[in-house]
């Protein structure tokens, strides 16, 4: 249908709000980021907040964690999350019940996540206390350090858990919905689960899977609270490092914040484009999911 | 549902709580020491002292859920209109405005904070609860928009045709055709967003600071000084809280939804 103009009208406050709170805020950081700060009498543009940022000991050790962490979650949370979807899928009847099993752990504040993964897996969490209680530690420094260590593992576990849930919320419908049409004729034709798997499900639904592992890549990369609760001190994600620079009592500390900010901008970017390009193989899915459903 | 998926939906819920067991003993935990596996001593004093008013946590809860509120209501309200040109028209440029609809759900909203703290400052928005509003706005709205596009796409025009073809005014098509059929959506992506900002910590940190102190506000020096009884408390009601809202959203859009059957059946 073709809109008259009474639509793009019907738009403007929506993208009133997008285009100042979101496209405003990023270009004022970036205004920023480039040392204009008229209060102090700069108005020079200038590339040295950047050079600071990005020139500094700390940045390619924090760059590395940031770029371990939201790999290691993605692949961990693409794995379970799609493995969930797709054996949920297979052999459960689809419910309401069973959409909100899969949906409420998705709603989990990262506070909430970060807290959990503390709780269960530092030192003196109840997985070093099992592992005494069978005997394999005797005392608590001889648990692994799995929090706050040098390798982000506690970061990486704290993201993956937070972000299975939203890969199988995304994927589980597509995979349902292949199983129910192109699996059952699969199945009446004597296809296995093995087979059912590898051939019919995995390749409908990659573009969903795909999707889901860039959102959750993106994520991970951003992400501020469970690396903040669950990181150590050095080397910090880059989001953990803005905030520090941000509320440092250090004034010129805000514009190098800033810097930072738009650096995780650029890398996100980038990944926002992957996205597109994924999505536009996954709305491809969903239009033959509707045909498939509607036949 | 067939008694096999019952067992297997039970598991799975069972598997969710699963990791909340530990908070729960942990929040009426008196004495824990290493390396036993079950509290030696246990006390209510932990629920005691998040539940008194003072402490903060309950008027936190309150915050949060006003703010919350206030955010589903304003989303759901701005992206409607646009939602239902995106899904249901086709014109030149729409991708374009598609894709920055979404762009901020795939970008840190921290840095858009940060930048515009200065001029929020100016408009009086900093340390306020607009301001906050405001800021938690930008990650969530990409969700509803989204979501409600797609909705106004399942649904088309159709029926709103049949109404206008018989008479119906726009107001009347709007009230007992459109509406009642998007209240999936509308639930859907009012969920989300009422439980995405319900769990914000840093925007509501770097704008609303210590002024608007949100239940994650609140909870997280417990969790930063690592008071796991205290901390454990706070995160029960913070995600115990959410997922009520869920379970009473869900069943009354599932009551809504037989009712509706029902009236159908009927006329």
């Amino acid at each position: 249908m073709k809109p008259r103009l009474v639509h793009f009208v019907l738009m403007v406050p929506a993208l009133l709000l997008f285009a100042g709170l979101f496209g405003g805020g990023v270009v004022l950081a970036l205004v920023r980021a480039l040392g204009i700060y008229p209060a102090y009498g700069m108005v020079v543009p200038t590339l040295d907040f950047f050079v600071r940022a990005t020139g500094s000991s700390w940045f390619l050790p924090s760059l590395a964690l940031t770029a371990r962490v939201a790999t290691v979650s993605t692949i961990a949370a693409v794995m379970a999350g799609t493995g969930v979807a797709v054996g949920a899928a297979l052999w459960i009847r689809p419910s309401w019940r069973l959409r909100i099993a899969l949906q409420l752990p998705l709603y989990l504040p990262h506070l909430i996540v970060a807290n959990m993964v503390l709780v269960v897996f530092s030192q003196s969490g109840l997985l070093p206390r099992l592992l005494f209680a069978f005997g394999w530690i005797s005392e608590m420094s001889d648990a692994p350090p799995l929090i706050y260590d040098e390798q982000g593992f506690g970061i990486a576990l704290g993201l993956a858990l937070k972000e299975a849930p939203f890969v199988a919320v995304l994927v589980f419908p597509f995979a349902a919905s292949v199983v129910s049409t192109y699996g059952r004729v699969a199945r009446t034709l004597g296809a296995r689960a093995p087979t059912l798997l590898l051939r019919i499900v995995l390749p409908m639904t990659w573009p969903a899977i795909a999707t889901a592992a860039v959102i959750t890549f993106a994520y991970g990369f951003s992400s501020f609270e469970i690396p903040y609760v669950l990181g150590r001190t050095y080397p910090r994600t880059l989001s953990n490092v803005a905030y520090d620079l941000y509320t440092s009592a250090e004034p010129m500390d805000r514009p190098e914040a800033m810097a930072m900010g738009i650096v995780i901008v650029l890398i996100n970017a980038v990944l926002a484009v992957a996205y597109f390009a994924s999505s536009r193989r996954y709305e491809t899915l969903l239009h033959h999911m509707r045909v498939g459903q509607a036949a | 549902m067939n008694k096999m998926g019952a067992a297997v939906v039970s598991l799975i819920l069972l598997v969710l709580a699963g990791p909340l067991l530990p908070l729960m003993l942990w929040s009426v935990a008196n004495r824990w020491p290493w390396p036993r596996l079950l509290p030696e001593t246990y006390s209510s004093r932990s629920w005691e002292f998040v539940l008194d008013r003072d402490s903060g946590f309950v008027i936190g809860l309150g915050w949060s859920f006003a703010i919350a509120a206030a955010v589903t209501v304003i989303a759901l309200l701005v992206s409607l209109p646009i939602a239902r040109v995106l899904g249901l028209y086709r014109f030149r440029g729409k991708s374009v405005i598609e894709v920055l609809v979404l762009l901020p759900l795939l970008m840190p909203a921290f840095v858009a904070a940060m930048g515009l703290h200065e001029t929020f400052i100016h408009w009086g928005l900093t340390d306020t609860v607009s301001g906050v509003i405001l800021i938690q706005l930008v990650p969530t709205m990409p969700y509803m928009v989204r979501t409600l596009s797609t909705g106004f796409t399942l649904i088309g025009t159709r029926l709103e045709d049949q109404a206008r073809t018989l008479g119906a005014g726009s107001l009347r098509i709007a009230m007992s055709v459109t509406l009642p059929r998007l209240a999936h959506a509308m639930v859907a992506g009012s969920t989300f967003v009422f439980l995405a900002s319900l769990g914000d910590y840093l925007l509501t940190v770097l704008v609303g600071g210590d002024a608007v102190p949100t239940l994650p506000l609140v909870l997280f020096p417990y969790i930063a000084a690592g008071d796991r009884p205290l901390a454990a408390v706070g995160s029960l009601l913070l995600a115990l809280c959410p997922l009520a809202t869920v379970l009473a959203l869900e069943s009354a859009l599932a009551n809504f939804s037989s009712m509706r059957a029902n009236q159908e059946a009927k006329g």
